[in-house]
């Protein structure tokens, strides 16, 4: 490889020898090992930008999307196959079949103005949108700009063994986390303390992993490919799952981790698995369309589907709650 | 001929076609195409009901492997996963191998012995490349049928098939990477190369009469989705020496075969049909046919 990383100051011989050197003065960090002696070895530059050497000054402006760059991380590892897929088949059919005639934009539920008629309505904060509900998006006309894809996936587990046994426990969760996502995990610390579940606030209670790009291509494949073809009595997703904003989600037993290929391959390892939930964030704008779109990947969906925002729909019963039109499917 | 109407959404299922039909004629009625002018104008004293109304189908196959990278992209990718496997952590091989296993002494017992003089390695690791992880050979003595098979070295399929060796366009199983568009050549009327299309019978919806232009043409033997009841193309065609008719309107459906043979029918007066990509439809199609469906076919 033509770039060669820069080692501060030492050689690595002196560095790994000095790194048994105590030393209390400010130069300390220097004379410290680049890397992490300890197994597994992180190959991590430890610098002070203050005393740092001229000629390495330029690594701190160095932008992040440089390959010069110390923080650089490489992404583009291979061509994306569902993206392509999505780009050549998808996005055209989904196009088309989202299309609606004289579609018009569907305005959501804002926030209300004052109306002006006292004068401490200057400078007040706005009404809270109408039934007391929270605000909501606009649904724009379907156009080629606004084909739904799939934007990232978001796995997270709650360790319930951890909560009321032991926080160490945690620690196989986020392990299987990295294991079956392929990135590192994040602590999940609980919000607020609730006596009768024996949480406290600031505690960790799980691990969130998002994955983007060609990691949350990799993990989609599994799962259509590999793991949810071979779980036991799986329907699909419900129909019922969803944030009416094209964001759905469902959840994994422990039994069915064990179909990941990373986890069956040494299943002796793994003794204290949790569930998952599995959150797919969508730049649909509403639950079916987002449905169509993953379900154009190869993820089913069972049960009853209600539709709603969807302009021209006839012959549908429609009911209306908190200022959201529901159509219910009279097919099924 | 099966037809998948599941991911169909609603909202497109309960449309009604003949709404499309009358709102599309209405705005075509007050536009005049600047190819067609010449011929618009002496139509324009007729009567707009003397033309023909008509359903076709665009059937295509989608791409099945991913496009062929080009040079600038392998080297583009291999520089980056190069540079990430010599970035990545080194293999925890004591999470996998317990320690003091039998397992744990294969593994080590195989790894390159690097020497310790050298500065640049690591535990193990030289720190300026990637690490090369050995793993141990199978024991060949449990090996049965089934795990040779799972063990057996993964070769991909060729992207080039028999049908592309042979450039025979009447196979659905070539150029994999991709679109392929049916086109049909007829006796009669359309003699012409062009997608299948057909006369709307009375009283019946555009996609009722698409899905029979089908079943009329190709037989049974095809697994087809509709992607929409809305119409992905338009195409008005004029009769020069026809008494009854001024022309035909076409209104093509968009759908997809996932498998199954498109086998010519014998009422179809079909004489030939061909499974062919965007540019080669070019060379088949009337100069005016191809202006008018190229913007609906796609690039890949």
């Amino acid at each position: 490889m033509a770039f060669v990383r820069p080692t501060i100051g030492l050689t690595a011989l002196q560095q790994t020898s000095a790194a048994a050197v105590r030393s209390l003065h400010s130069s300390a960090p220097l004379l410290r090992a680049p890397v992490s002696i300890v197994d597994p070895v992180h190959h991590r530059i430890r610098y002070k930008k203050t005393i740092l050497h001229p000629k390495y000054q330029k690594m701190l402006t160095t932008p992040k999307w440089d390959p010069r760059s110390h923080l650089f991380k490489p992404c583009d590892l291979h061509p994306r196959r569902l993206l392509k897929h999505w780009e050549n088949t998808l996005a055209p059919d989904l196009m088309l079949a989202n299309y609606v005639h004289n579609e018009v934009r569907i305005r959501g539920r804002k926030h209300q103005e004052w109306d002006g008629s006292s004068p401490y309505h200057v400078n007040r904060p706005k009404r809270a949108p109408a039934g007391n509900a929270e605000a909501t998006p606009d649904i724009l006309p379907r156009t080629f700009e606004n084909v739904p894809n799939l934007t990232a996936i978001w796995v997270n587990t709650f360790n319930h063994g951890a909560v009321v046994d032991h926080q160490e426990r945690n620690i196989p969760a986020m392990v299987m986390l990295q294991q079956i996502t392929g990135k590192k995990p994040k602590p999940a610390y609980s919000g607020a303390s609730v006596l009768q579940w024996k949480l406290r606030k600031g505690r960790q209670v799980g691990a969130v992993v998002k994955l983007t790009g060609a990691d949350m291509d990799q993990f989609m494949s599994t799962l259509v490919e590999i793991v949810l073809p071979r779980v036991k009595n799986f329907a699909g997703i419900a129909n019922s799952s969803g944030d009416k904003f094209g964001n759905i989600s469902f959840g994994l037993t422990p039994e069915s981790l064990y179909l990941f290929p990373e986890l069956e391959g040494n299943p002796d390892l793994w003794t204290d698995v949790v569930g998952v939930n599995i959150t797919f964030v969508t730049s649909a704008q509403t639950d079916p369309e987002a449905r169509l779109m993953l379900s154009s990947f190869g993820i089913p969906f069972y049960g009853r589907e209600r539709f709603h925002n969807v302009p021209s729909l006839t012959g549908a019963k429609q009911t209306r709650k908190k200022g959201i039109v529901y159509y219910e499917n009279s097919q099924e | 001929m099966v037809l998948n109407k599941s991911l169909r959404p609603l909202w497109s299922q309960s449309k009604h076609v003949t709404d499309i039909i009358v709102a599309s004629r209405r705005a075509l009625a007050t536009t005049t195409a600047s190819a067609e002018a010449t011929t618009e104008e002496s139509v324009s004293a007729k009567e707009e009901q003397k033309f023909k109304l008509m359903a076709g189908v665009i059937l295509s196959r989608p791409p099945i492997v991913t496009p062929e990278p080009t040079a600038f992209e392998k080297a583009y990718h291999h520089y980056q996963s190069e540079l990430y496997k010599r970035l990545s952590w080194t293999f925890p091989h004591w999470f996998y191998f317990p320690k003091g296993s039998l397992a744990e002494n294969e593994y080590k017992r195989v790894q390159p012995q690097l020497t310790e003089d050298d500065p640049n390695v690591l535990l193990n690791r030289k720190r300026d490349e990637k690490q090369e992880i050995v793993f141990p050979p199978r024991s060949v003595q449990r090996e049965t049928e089934e795990s040779a098979r799972i063990y057996a070295k993964i070769v991909p399929q060729p992207r080039k098939t028999e049908a592309d060796e042979k450039n025979d366009i009447t196979k659905l199983d070539r150029k994999l990477d991709r679109t392929l568009y049916l086109i049909v050549k007829k006796e009669g009327e359309f003699s012409d190369w062009q997608f299948p299309a057909a006369p709307i019978r009375k009283g019946e919806s555009l996609e009722v009469a698409s899905e029979r232009v089908l079943l009329e043409n190709g037989g049974e033997d095809m697994n087809v989705f509709f992607v929409s009841e809305t119409p992905a193309l338009y195409y008005k065609k004029f009769y020069k020496e026809d008494e009854t008719y001024n022309g035909a309107k076409i209104f093509y459906l968009k759908s997809r075969i996932f498998n199954g043979m498109f086998k010519p029918q014998r009422g179809s007066q079909i004489t030939d049909y061909a499974w062919v990509t965007k540019e080669e439809i070019e060379s088949f199609v009337s100069p005016r046919y191809w202006t008018i469906i190229a913007p609906a076919l796609s690039l890949h």
